[in-house]
């Protein structure tokens, strides 16, 4: 069977692992416009997603909606705590300094998640049947359908909740200008912890929807996470528009290439595209400079 | 209605402000003049919360708000629409106005707010036709309407407004000053900020005049436009004229 042929298959799990990029390319974009930086504690908050999930759902024996609604509500609170006891109280510093604050409480996260979940990989079920559905020549699971179905919802819901809601505009207006958002009578201080449980929410919701489909482990969070800081690069770092798109273009190129080429390759083809768009065009695709943020 | 008492203010150990009392009574518009770096937006900024490393005290309406954050002043009343406008460019001209009434919006219905909107639109004709446009699309006088409206959204009881003339042609400042003065007709308080001396001594009640971080001269409007030194350094008049 020639390239071709596989080509349906490639695009669906391209597509699927590049929803849960762009779900954790959006977290990465939220708590840059709100404060400017990078926040590395993004790859925890997916991690800690799925194994809160595992233990909600496994160990408790909680019901599947309910054990996601939970393992969401508890990692947005880990993304407010974050906010509230390691950036809060530096916020006057450098970005740069702000930066390293998040690798230093990302590496401790690690630390505690492999503390209390062990080394062990572990594995969540399925949302529903294992059994796959053939389309178009593509082998597809019913959980890859739930993770195009989820990411859709989350970013519909992104979108109404920064276009309507009055939260979401006073975030907005903050992150295009904090100043005049304090004069408005925003408190900007808590717009940023809004930003912080926002992306652990988006955080906690692509772990929970990949780890059935892969296998989860303390550090699972990393390679994604890294992985859906490219994607947020690739559309334009700060654009939530270009972190979908980011998102979705970098798995689908991911998927592609390590199946022309090898799938031994995978992360070497992804982490190639990051730095070609940084040495190409480091605004990315959608990046057209501080006026475009959302 | 405002009250300041020896404010000082700092940059990095500079002092831009060196004991600075003033007062706004109710019903008042009052304009602060100065040339560039005097010290005004500076003086606007502590006021506002915004700048917090200072001394002295800063009362307002019977409280003192010294240490208050700069939502707090804004949920008593006390609203600053700042100098170069500071719109949310991205954001339409709609929104820029209803984040004006942020505080106030969280208990109004989206029917409620839009009226609010349509209400302040009577004010400035100009800006109907453009509700659904970036604000950052608009020219420097709309913006400046913009400012001044989003400012009026907040429902202010004292409002101060940094250098409202800066960078606009001079047909569209007189515009703006007579947005002002309507608004004092209408029984605003007003603290006008600007380097525009003339302009704001004609419209004002009373007038400080800040110079180096020390307010050197205050009294009636139509005293300090008068006065020998005042016309020379800032009204741009000879001594013999």
């Amino acid at each position: 069977m020639s390239i071709l042929d596989h080509l349906p298959q490639f695009i669906v799990s391209g597509l699927t692992t590049g929803s849960i990029y762009a779900l954790i390319a959006l977290g990465f974009c939220i708590i840059h416009n709100a404060t400017g930086i990078v926040n590395f504690t993004q790859v925890d908050f997916v991690s800690l997603g799925g194994l809160m999930m595992y233990t909600l759902l496994l160990s408790l024996g909680l019901p599947l909606i309910l054990a996601f609604v939970l393992a969401v509500v508890a990692v947005t609170v880990v993304g407010g705590l974050v906010e509230r006891l390691a950036i809060r109280p530096a916020r006057s510093r450098a970005v740069i300094i702000l930066i390293f604050i998040t690798i230093g409480v990302s590496i401790l996260m690690r630390g505690i998640f492999k503390i209390l979940w062990g080394k062990n990989q572990m594995g969540v079920p399925h949302f529903s049947s294992e059994t796959p559905i053939t389309f178009f020549g593509a082998t597809i699971l019913p959980q890859n359908l739930w993770i195009f179905l989820i990411t859709f919802i989350a970013v519909v819901a992104l979108q109404f909740f920064f276009s309507r809601s009055r939260i979401g505009k006073a975030m907005r207006a903050t992150s295009f200008n904090p100043r005049a958002a304090a004069l408005m009578g925003v408190n900007v201080n808590r717009m940023i912890l809004f930003s912080f449980a926002l992306s652990g929410a988006l955080g906690a919701v692509a772990g929970i929807i990949i780890v059935p489909i892969t296998t989860l482990s303390y550090e699972i969070g990393v390679m994604l996470g890294l992985k859906g800081f490219a994607a947020a690069v690739l559309g334009g770092y700060g654009n939530s528009l270009g972190a979908v798109i980011g998102g979705l273009l970098l798995g689908v190129l991911e998927s592609v290439g390590a199946g022309v080429i090898s799938s031994t390759y995978k992360d070497v083809i992804a982490f190639s595209i990051l730095l070609l768009v940084l040495f190409i065009k480091p605004s990315g695709i959608l990046g057209y400079g501080d006026t475009e943020r959302l | 209605m405002l009250r300041i008492e020896s404010l000082c203010a700092y940059y990095r150990g500079n002092q831009a402000l060196k004991g600075v009392s003033l007062e706004v009574q109710q019903g008042e518009v009052v304009s602060l003049i100065g040339s560039n770096g005097a010290g005004k937006t500076t003086l606007l900024n502590c006021i506002s919360g915004l700048h917090t490393d200072r001394t002295g005290e800063i009362w307002f309406r019977e409280k003192d708000v010294s240490r208050a954050q700069p939502h707090d002043l804004v949920m008593l009343g006390l609203v600053q629409v700042p100098e170069n406008r500071q719109l949310f460019g991205p954001m339409t001209v709609e929104e820029n106005l209803q984040m004006g009434a942020y505080l106030r919006s969280g208990k109004m219905t989206g029917v409620m707010l839009r009226k609010e909107v349509d209400r302040l639109l009577e004010r400035f004709p100009a800006l109907r036709s453009r509700r659904k446009q970036r604000a950052g699309t608009l020219s420097g006088g709309e913006q400046q309407m913009v400012a001044i409206g989003r400012g009026l959204m907040s429902d202010p009881r004292l409002l101060m407004l940094d250098e409202p003339s800066l960078g606009l042609a001079p047909m569209i400042v007189q515009e703006i000053f007579s947005i002002i003065k309507q608004l004092q007709r209408e029984g605003c308080t007003i603290l006008l900020v600007e380097q525009n001396a003339l302009g704001a001594l004609s419209l004002s009640d009373r007038a400080y005049l800040l110079e180096t971080g020390r307010l050197t001269m205050s009294g009636q409007s139509s005293t300090l436009i008068a006065d020998k030194r005042i016309r020379r350094a800032y009204l741009g008049h000879d001594l013999e004229t």
